[in-house]
């Protein structure tokens, strides 16, 4: 299942330059959720369960609550909401019988189901892993103890809240972990940011200089073309404050490298011996003579939405290389062709042709500041990505 | 006739130049007439000692003087001394005896007669001399000796001042005992005994030695009369005193020891004493003497001045109180007193206004609880697995399976206390053999405490309680159960103050502890303030106790339950969806709750002294009742 959560939910944890922002957000969507509240009433009418709020509620159609205390138990559990009105939503409640549903019931923007290690250890420094089997099981830290950077590293396992094997990137590849922005002003302004995860990865998006560029940060088991792959696990970050940078992030996503790049880490190679390895991310429509784009600019030369012959959007993966093509990053769409304006960060967009059915969020990348022209990256919200 | 009392038996008069001796048997009749039995033998040359007459052996006639006529005897009544001789006697001890001093005297001077006995005779023991001089050797065992140290006073001598040199052995007397070889650290060999108001000694057990005529007395004082007393009034050096910790001796003026002992309840008993002792202030009092049946006494004793007939029968039935006085110079005590340490608080541990003045705390009191238990035993056996060990009574509080290595077995067995049976599922790692020890229990309310220990019960005991119960005292505490109070918010906290109320503004979002009520257990609960402040970012919150102080972060998106490490659980658990929106950070929850525990302080002073054992134990067991649901429900 596929967790959305943005900043303008109602609850929703604040990003800004102070310790420990970055963290509780972290925390919050992949462990613990937020926005709990008590529902005022929950009834059943045709398999559709509508809850009523006493007021305002953090949702949004496609995101994912989490509702317990109600009688008949069918209805607790997470639930992708189908509609909003101010007030209440509705989601599937099938072969629930109508009526009203009794008991004190509670609601929560639904947390993707991940695990905190070492909670408490260590203040502000938060260390999470997927719960589920299939899952390579490395584990994200996240020291969050700066103000406008959190710094990130990933490890294969770790023992206790600052030990680990495997950290990814090395001390020799980057000094003290990747640095994923907060905010380019150390105080308390909230920045905006949306975040996508799934049970075994997530990305974050984040607009350190609240501008509506968002640097497009991701964590987790990607698609790897290796069957089994013990160690496909990536984390992108930026190699050094960029929260104010004019350039190209490090860490996006959203971006397509020809040439090598540093930004990227998986905790070893395909044949699974050695180490962190950085890889090359690599769009898998890039064409021209462009060597480093922002996806849905003109970089890709594959000219201008919507495409002349079927008058759609075309997208491609997100290849990720080193020693050979590893695999894909799971649920991200590179628009191949330039388009404009036409997508702002957060509009949802219905799939046609082979994405039928599902919907699509669009982020739009840049740099947090300067002039460099903003992309667009979509981010499937529907579900399942595959692997 | 007859002789009530004998002072001085014996007179024995002997010479130096022959050998012939006068000895003087002296009695005393009862209506005081001295009865005086001369014997004097001859020297074997014709000669009687002291000039007394003559033998005549081949005349066979005996010259003998039997009375003399011109004996005299003075009297003499003494109302006061001199002052000066007063002021000497007093002052440097330089006072004399003589008679010039003492003014205010009669002097009488009579003659006294002698006679020859009526009744009596004389008897005349001799032996017709054999044609040879036979030798006899007889030995006897001499009556004691009487040394007359007072010869020339008739003052009483002070008791313990005696000491006289006589036959290389020097003598000293204590408590009417005259010892020999008495030091510091030798009581000493009894070898008489003195009478200080007679003033003679009487030597039963001497050593011979040469000039047995000749004493060296090196001690003694006199005084003129004895101070003689029959009543006795005194406060001990120390109180109060040990109940039955007090013995009193004393020699009366004949110098009988007497002893007085007392009871429990502070009467003071023993021959010729009557009296009574208050411990706590260690005031004794005491009057000499007995009570005499008024019908034994004669027409004397009534005349003698403690007699008043209107005394007999007022506390005997037809007795009077006769004193009998005592030397009150001679009265020791041995007492054994308490001595209150002043308590230091510092060093107790404890207030010491708060304990009892003896120290002794009240154990059961009137409306208290007690419970009333005793320990079976079954004894050790080999047990299996699938046998069911009978305790042979029923409804038990306990069962205890201890194993041969002493060890408590806690696994592997099932009791059923109201039947009295226990399971035996598995004897794995049991030590066998096995003792089973079973205990009933009842628990009832005091109603009435004895001071002789007696308990009265306010309800029947429902088991028969065999000897070898034991009555423990049980402190109640009441009903318990955690609670949580409401909670209450601020706008801002100072981290350090805590209160029962809003101090300030409010936050102003608001917790809604009515839908989401803080959830507390027995178990995890704490009587504690916790401060739930909001952090920066506004998610997280770190939870701070009043006393178990930050007990770390806590994110409010999820239910807050940070863990009581004594028991495992949570000391609160707070729902996520309480919490609504708004709060911002600084803003803090206040978060009081109430824990269901008893707190009680077992004390166990040791003082700094010598170890008397080393293994000692005691075990504080919980009581607690709780309701069961009722199986057929009124409503």
């Amino acid at each position: 299942m596929i967790y959305t959560f943005d900043s303008a939910m109602t609850g929703a944890p604040v990003l800004s330059g102070s310790a420990g922002a970055l963290r509780a957000l972290v925390k919050a969507c992949l462990v613990d959720g937020f926005g709990a509240g008590a529902v005022a009433t929950l009834t059943v009418a045709a398999g559709i369960a509508t809850a009523t709020f006493p007021g305002a509620h953090p949702y949004r159609v496609g995101s994912v609550s989490q509702f317990a205390g109600a009688t008949p138990a069918g209805l607790n559990g997470q639930k992708r909401i189908l509609s909003i009105t101010t007030n209440a939503v509705t989601y599937a409640a099938p072969g629930i019988a109508d009526g009203a549903a009794t008991g004190t019931i509670t609601h929560k923007v639904a947390a993707a189901g991940w695990q905190e290690l070492f909670a408490g250890a260590l203040a502000n420094v938060l260390c999470v892993k997927p719960t589920v089997p299939e899952a390579t099981g490395c584990v994200l830290r996240v020291d969050d103890t700066g103000t406008i950077n959190a710094r990130v590293r990933a490890y294969e396992s770790m023992t206790d809240v600052s030990t680990g094997a495997g950290p990814t990137p090395l001390e020799s590849q980057l000094a003290g972990g990747l640095y994923w922005p907060k905010s380019s002003v150390a105080n308390a302004t909230a920045r905006p940011w949306y975040l996508v995860a799934d049970e075994r990865a997530f990305y974050l998006a984040a607009d350190p200089a609240g501008a509506g560029r968002f640097t497009l940060l991701f964590a987790g088991d990607i698609a790897s073309f290796k069957s089994g792959d013990a160690y496909g696990y990536l984390v992108t970050g930026n190699q050094a404050d960029q929260t104010f940078a004019t350039t190209v992030s490090d860490g996006c996503c959203g971006w397509s490298h020809r040439s090598a790049r540093s930004g990227a880490y998986m905790v070893r190679s395909h044949t699974a011996i050695g180490q962190s390895i950085a890889m090359q991310r690599l769009g898998a429509h890039h064409n021209g003579s462009t060597a480093d784009v922002y996806a849905g600019t003109a970089g890709y030369s594959l000219g201008t939405y919507p495409n002349g012959p079927n008058n759609g959007l075309l997208t491609s993966v997100l290849e990720l290389h080193a020693m050979g093509i590893r695999g894909t990053l799971p649920g991200l769409l590179h628009p191949v062709q330039d388009c404009g304006g036409a997508f702002t960060s957060g509009v949802i967009v219905d799939g046609t042709d082979d994405l039928a059915g599902r919907r699509l969020m669009a982020i739009r990348v840049a740099p947090p500041s300067g002039s460099v022209t903003p992309g667009a990256v979509l981010l499937d919200i529907t579900g399942n990505w595959s692997r | 006739m007859t002789i009530v009392y004998v002072s001085r038996p014996f007179t024995v008069t002997k010479s130096n130049t022959n050998s012939s001796s006068l000895t003087q048997e002296t009695g005393r009749t009862a209506d005081d007439k001295l009865v005086v039995v001369h014997t004097v033998t001859d020297d074997g040359a014709g000669s009687f000692i002291n000039s007394l007459g003559t033998v005549n052996y081949a005349a066979k006639a005996v010259s003998l003087r039997m009375v003399r006529a011109d004996r005299t005897t003075e009297a003499y009544k003494s109302d006061f001394d001199t002052a000066k001789e007063f002021s000497d006697t007093v002052g440097d001890g330089n006072g004399t005896t003589t008679t010039n001093s003492r003014k205010g005297a009669e002097y009488a001077t009579a003659s006294v007669g002698e006679e020859v006995l009526a009744g009596s005779s004389v008897v005349a023991r001799y032996r017709v001399a054999p044609a040879v001089i036979t030798h006899r050797t007889d030995s006897f065992q001499p009556e004691a000796i009487v040394i007359d140290l007072c010869p020339y006073t008739s003052d009483a001598i002070v008791p313990g001042s005696v000491q006289f040199l006589w036959m290389g052995q020097t003598y000293t007397d204590f408590e009417g005992v005259i010892y020999r070889g008495r030091t510091a650290g030798n009581p000493g060999i009894d070898s008489g005994r003195i009478d200080y108001a007679a003033g003679t000694v009487r030597m039963t057990d001497y050593v011979v030695g040469p000039n047995p005529n000749t004493i060296t007395l090196q001690s003694l004082w006199t005084r003129r009369s004895a101070w003689k007393t029959a009543s006795l009034f005194m406060r001990t050096q120390a109180a109060p005193i040990k109940p039955t910790g007090f013995v009193l001796t004393l020699t009366d003026t004949a110098g009988n020891a007497l002893t007085a002992t007392g009871d429990l309840n502070g009467n003071l008993q023993g021959t010729h004493i009557w009296g009574h002792m208050d411990y706590l202030t260690g005031v004794v009092e005491l009057q000499f003497g007995d009570f005499v049946l008024d019908s034994t006494l004669t027409a004397a004793q009534q005349a003698e001045w403690w007699y008043d007939p209107a005394e007999v029968g007022t506390v005997e039935a037809g007795k009077i109180w006769r004193p009998w006085p005592v030397d009150p110079t001679t009265l020791r005590y041995n007492s054994v007193a308490y001595f209150y340490l002043p308590l230091d608080a510092d060093i107790v541990g404890l207030d010491p206004v708060r304990l009892p003045p003896d120290g002794r705390v009240p154990k059961y009191r009137v409306g208290s609880y007690v419970v009333i238990g005793h320990t079976g035993v079954v004894p050790a056996a080999v047990y299996s697995a699938g046998q069911t060990i009978n305790c042979a009574r029923e409804r038990l509080s306990r069962v205890y399976l201890v194993g041969a290595d002493g060890q408590l077995i806690r696994t592997g067995y099932s009791p059923d206390l109201n039947a009295g049976t226990i399971a035996v599922t598995d004897v794995t790692g049991w030590v066998q053999p096995v003792t089973v020890k079973h205990r009933i229990e009842q628990m009832a309310r005091v109603a009435d405490v004895q001071i002789d220990g007696t308990l009265k019960l306010t309800k029947q005991l429902a088991h028969n309680f065999p000897v070898g119960s034991i009555v423990s005292s049980a402190v109640m505490a009441g009903n318990l159960r955690a609670r949580a109070l409401p909670v209450f918010d601020q706008q801002t906290w100072d981290g350090v103050s805590w209160a029962d109320v809003t101090v300030g503004n409010p936050a102003p979002a608001t917790y809604n502890d009515g839908a989401f009520p803080v959830v507390v257990t027995n178990a995890g609960a704490v009587t504690e303030r916790f401060a739930l402040r909001v952090l920066t970012g506004g998610t997280d919150v770190e939870v701070i106790g009043e006393h178990v102080g930050n007990l770390g972060t806590f994110s409010r998106n999820t239910a807050i339950a940070p863990i009581n490490p004594i028991s495992g659980a949570p000391y609160f658990t707070l729902a996520a969806a309480g919490w609504g929106a708004g709060w911002v950070p600084g803003n803090t929850l206040f978060l009081p709750t109430v824990g269901a525990y008893f707190p009680l302080v077992a004390i166990r002073a040791t003082q700094p002294s010598e170890a008397i054992g080393t293994d000692y134990a005691f075990e504080l067991t919980e009581r607690g009742d709780i309701d069961r649901t009722p199986t057929n429900p009124v409503i």
